[in-house]
């Protein structure tokens, strides 16, 4: 029988209800990178799936089931070892073992004068900037410079709408293939932005420094399906960069650090997001935007200089990177929030060398260092509870 | 939820072209890879919560992406079917379970309670001691988010027992998560 009472209407502390079921898991899981056992079972190595339900009246109990998955599991890592140690002459895509990631990462080192000063919590919501994911973001580059970036996502508008403030009037629609209509705009001098919607997904083309005619010549490609997810839009162009935004996700928050240098009366923040979210900043990038290594880090970053939303501050350097758990974004954003004062690269370098990955326990002893911490629930346990925070990532199916 | 999208497999076929085999082999383990990265962490979770066992929601989880690997491509939405089929391999594995605990002689396993905050160890304490069904809807309303009529589904309810479930559950709660 149904209660006839709203379920939810309670005194209950609902708050302190989604923070228990959000924090257990964490405290009791151990997290292992199974992508290698994966990849052995799904080409048909190592360990079997699980017994199917419904269930057996068989004597088996389950410590002879794990003990008997464990040496297959045992297995199943001879196995992936030898996928991993195949190399050069297997064509196969490589297998990376990376430790669990939180998606917290904290400077185990401050350059000199630096101190923390504080971490705040700002959401994002998805949606509001006309999206639906999963969103993929592609950025090809020319051995000249010239960059063009592909953002699509799932949308349920029907339409196209860019929402900015465009100053210099309505943008100009134009026909890609049939009757996908497409919007074209030019926000900034050497931007061209293109962007429709067709069979429920929106496509922006950035193309900076393109022109307006490869611009439009790549989006007619892709609405024309003329070219795949993989391949550039445009001839003599490579992939510089891929973010890959999760199923489902309707809002989520970043996390800003931010450290400060009182004598020289100067700020600089870095922000974490959850993996694939960190991807707009390379479209926004006016100047040079290129992958670069800083030393104590193992994963290229890109830099990029004279990030800009829609003016034309912002003429210095900021780092981004696609690090396990997390997107990071360090630097002069072109809109004061990262950086204030006078800062320069080697400082940026300095603290990026000094980032580290931390588990909960240690992202949350490090909050206590901090002087001020905006005390939003998502700081409690990892970036992927700030992405995963309940009515936030999942969305009905429709 | 998550439906498969009819023909998007041959898609590039239809249109006359060859389909290479190898090309669309590493398409799916690519696809796979990266529903990986951003879904296992997520998932691991969701089946602890519902198995209250970590090592068997390892392997529930685990078997899920194996499961899903031959139809990555072909699933509309990869995370929203990942999770329709981890809650009802979890579903699936506890019913196998307290079959096994049945024949068990000395009764059914429990895993050691997870070392929570002060605030949160009673609250944690107070949903083992849920019924499975109760504490399933709560999980899935409270944790996912998810609205009765998608409750129900995973579950195998109608939505007023769902709502019935979670509104008991939550009065069951009540004593130690009152304000």
């Amino acid at each position: 029988m149904s209660d006839p009472t709203p379920p939810d209407r309670t005194d209950v502390d609902l708050d302190r209800l989604r923070r228990t079921l959000r924090v257990a898991p964490v405290a009791t899981l151990e997290i292992d990178d199974g992508l290698a056992d994966l990849r052995a079972r799904t080409q048909g190595r190592g360990a079997t799936p699980l017994p199917a339900p419904p269930p057996t009246s068989s004597g088996t109990d389950r410590g002879r089931l794990l003990a008997v998955a464990a040496v297959l599991v045992l297995v199943a890592g001879v196995a992936s070892a030898l996928v991993l140690t195949r190399g050069g002459d297997d064509d196969r895509p490589a297998v990376r073992i990376e430790p669990p990631a939180t998606g917290w990462y904290i400077p185990h080192q401050l350059p000199k004068g630096w101190e923390l000063a504080s971490v705040d919590s700002d959401f994002m919501d998805v949606e509001g900037f006309g999206g639906r994911c999963p969103c993929v973001q592609s950025t090809w580059v020319h051995p000249d410079g010239r960059r063009i970036a592909v953002y699509r996502s799932a949308s349920s508008a029907k339409v196209f709408r860019w929402t900015a403030d465009a100053s210099d009037g309505p943008p100009e629609e134009v026909t890609l293939v049939g009757s996908v209509k497409a919007q074209v705009f030019s926000p900034i001098e050497g931007r061209v932005v293109v962007g429709w919607v067709q069979d429920r997904r929106r496509t922006m083309v950035t193309g900076q420094g393109t022109g307006r005619a490869d611009a439009l010549l790549a989006a007619r490609r892709i609405a024309r399906g003329e070219v795949g997810n993989d391949d550039s839009p445009l001839r003599g162009y490579h992939l510089l960069d891929r973010a890959t935004a999760p199923d489902g996700v309707r809002a989520y928050e970043s996390i800003t650090v931010t450290l400060r240098n009182r004598r020289a009366g100067a700020t600089l923040g870095y922000t974490l997001t959850p993996n694939g979210f960190g991807a707009s900043v390379t479209s926004s990038v006016l100047g040079d935007l290129r992958a670069v290594h800083v030393p104590g880090q193992p994963r290229p970053l890109l830099q990029s200089s004279h990030i800009t939303a829609y003016g034309d501050e912002g003429s210095g350097v900021a780092y981004s990177g696609r690090w396990p758990g997390a997107d990071v974004f360090i630097g002069d954003d072109g809109d004061s929030l990262h950086m204030n004062g006078r800062v320069t690269d080697r400082e940026v370098r300095a603290v990026i060398s000094a980032l580290r990955p931390a588990s909960a326990d240690e992202w949350a002893r490090f909050l206590r260092r901090v002087p001020q911490v905006d005390h939003s629930p998502n700081l409690a346990v990892s970036s992927i509870d700030a992405l995963n925070k309940p009515g936030h990532a999942i969305t009905p199916d429709n | 939820m998550g439906a498969l999208r009819p023909g998007a497999a041959t898609s590039i076929g239809d249109t006359g072209n060859v389909v290479d085999p190898v090309s669309e082999s590493d398409e799916r383990w690519r696809a796979l890879t990266e529903l990986y990265r951003a879904e296992q962490l997520g998932m691991l979770r969701l089946a602890s919560l519902l198995l209250q066992d970590p090592d068997l929601a390892e392997e529930v989880v685990q078997d899920a992406f194996v499961r899903l690997h031959p139809k990555v491509l072909e699933v509309d939405r990869p995370g929203a079917y990942l999770r329709t089929a981890v809650v009802n391999a979890c579903l699936g594995q506890r019913r196998h379970q307290a079959v096994q605990d049945r024949h068990r002689p000395d009764g059914p396993s429990s895993s050691p309670a997870p070392d929570l905050p002060a605030d949160l160890s009673p609250v944690w304490l107070a949903l083992e001691r849920l019924p499975e069904r109760q504490r399933d809807a709560i999980v899935l309303r409270f944790y996912l988010d998810l609205p009765d009529r998608e409750i129900a589904e995973l579950l195998g309810a109608r939505p007023g027992t769902v709502a019935s479930l979670i509104h008991r559950g939550l009065k069951a709660l009540e004593e130690v998560l009152a304000p």
